[in-house]
């Protein structure tokens, strides 16, 4: 009766003792990487942000007509941080010469780009020309290259498939790309 | 190990899902930042046929068929602005037939898809599909221009041994794109 008592007692010993470690060692990991985290931060915080970025970029960009007797606009606010609070922009295609167009197999269908230089707005945009630069914007974010995660959000970029190409259009998926660049002045 | 397995399959579904349609972000530099987003767009298929206009007939000559034609749009994004075309009417099965509730009298129908040829073209008949083309692959209201015609006869023999009285009946014209 003795032995069984004193078996449990060890067993129980052994168990409170691997889950106490188990639980400082957790706890140290994660001070140490409270710690570590506190450390890059000022670390970034000291750095001096330089440059140009664009993030918050979504794809795929998804559309699909139906005969709506309307154009397909698609849209998606980004950000674009410049450390000076200026830049230009320019887009280029996946077509031929960078054009902007939507391909399946040998069937095309070009489409329109336009920048606002805000988000959620679209009442200042601009039409932007395959490879060829816009005139300068200074509604960049200027302080965080990611904008505080994405919280921050500087820009629009608005395709537009218009009805009279839709119409002519045959049917079936098209796919294509659009690289967007942010130069700084 | 199921466990494990069903993990990694989660991960690897993850990674792929993901990488099928990346956008990329771009990258702080001091002179240019380029990003990327691949663009799908959908068109589904589609025809549409307008312009239709009803059809009255009277003061039959008693001497010949009695016919008339309307002139009418149809839109197909098929290539080549092909289409199929399938008319019913109100008669049983679908037949071509126009009734005073008591009696009835058949007619036939015909689509002509060359606007040009200035014959009643190919006989329809009820629920049977009929390839067709040249219609119209721009435009919704092909333009203003007309590039089809629907001809509904009725034959001599048949207003011959009708009952005078006032008959009424319902045809669908349906297109649909190849």
């Amino acid at each position: 009766m003795k032995q069984s008592i004193f078996k449990y007692f060890i067993a129980i010993s052994f168990f409170a003792l691997f889950f106490l470690t188990e639980v400082s060692t957790k706890e140290d990991k994660e001070f140490l990487t409270k710690k570590e985290a506190i450390a890059k931060k000022d670390e970034d915080e000291d750095e001096e942000e330089e440059g140009v970025r664009i993030t918050e970029l979504n794809s795929p960009t998804v559309g699909k007509w139906s005969g709506e007797q309307s154009d397909i606009v698609l849209i998606d606010n980004i950000c674009v941080f410049a450390s000076d609070g200026q830049y230009r922009v320019r887009a280029e295609g996946s077509g031929a010469g960078k054009s902007f167009r939507v391909e399946e197999g040998k069937k095309k269908i070009d489409y329109l780009v336009y920048w606002n230089p805000e988000a959620y707005r679209t009442s200042e945009k601009i039409e932007l020309f395959r490879n060829k630069s816009s005139r300068i914007f200074t509604t960049s974010e200027t302080t965080s290259n990611d904008c505080n995660g994405g919280n921050i959000l500087t820009a629009q970029l608005e395709l537009a498939f218009p009805l009279e190409k839709l119409m002519k259009s045959v049917p079936g998926s098209y796919f294509g790309t659009l690289t967007i660049t942010i130069e700084s002045i | 190990m199921s466990h494990l397995l069903k993990l990694s399959i989660f991960v690897i579904f993850l990674i792929c899902g993901k990488s099928l349609f990346a956008e990329q972000q771009g990258v702080l530099d001091e002179n240019e930042s380029e990003g990327q987003i691949e663009i799908e767009l959908n068109i589904s298929e589609l025809a549409q046929i307008s312009n239709l206009d009803d059809f009255y007939f009277d003061n039959w000559d008693k001497k010949s068929d009695m016919q008339k034609s309307d002139d009418v749009c149809v839109y197909s994004n098929g290539a080549g602005g092909r289409y199929n075309i399938i008319a019913r009417g109100t008669g049983a099965n679908g037949n071509f037939e126009v009734t005073d509730s008591v009696n009835s009298v058949p007619y036939e129908v015909y689509w002509n898809d060359d606007i040009n040829k200035r014959d009643a073209g190919r006989r329809l008949r009820p629920n049977r599909s009929v390839r067709r083309s040249r219609a119209s692959n721009e435009y919704f209201d092909c333009n203003g221009i007309n590039n089809a015609s629907l001809t509904i006869r009725f034959l001599k023999r048949d207003l011959a041994s009708a009952l005078t009285s006032s008959y009424h009946g319902t045809l669908i014209v349906s297109v649909s794109p190849i």
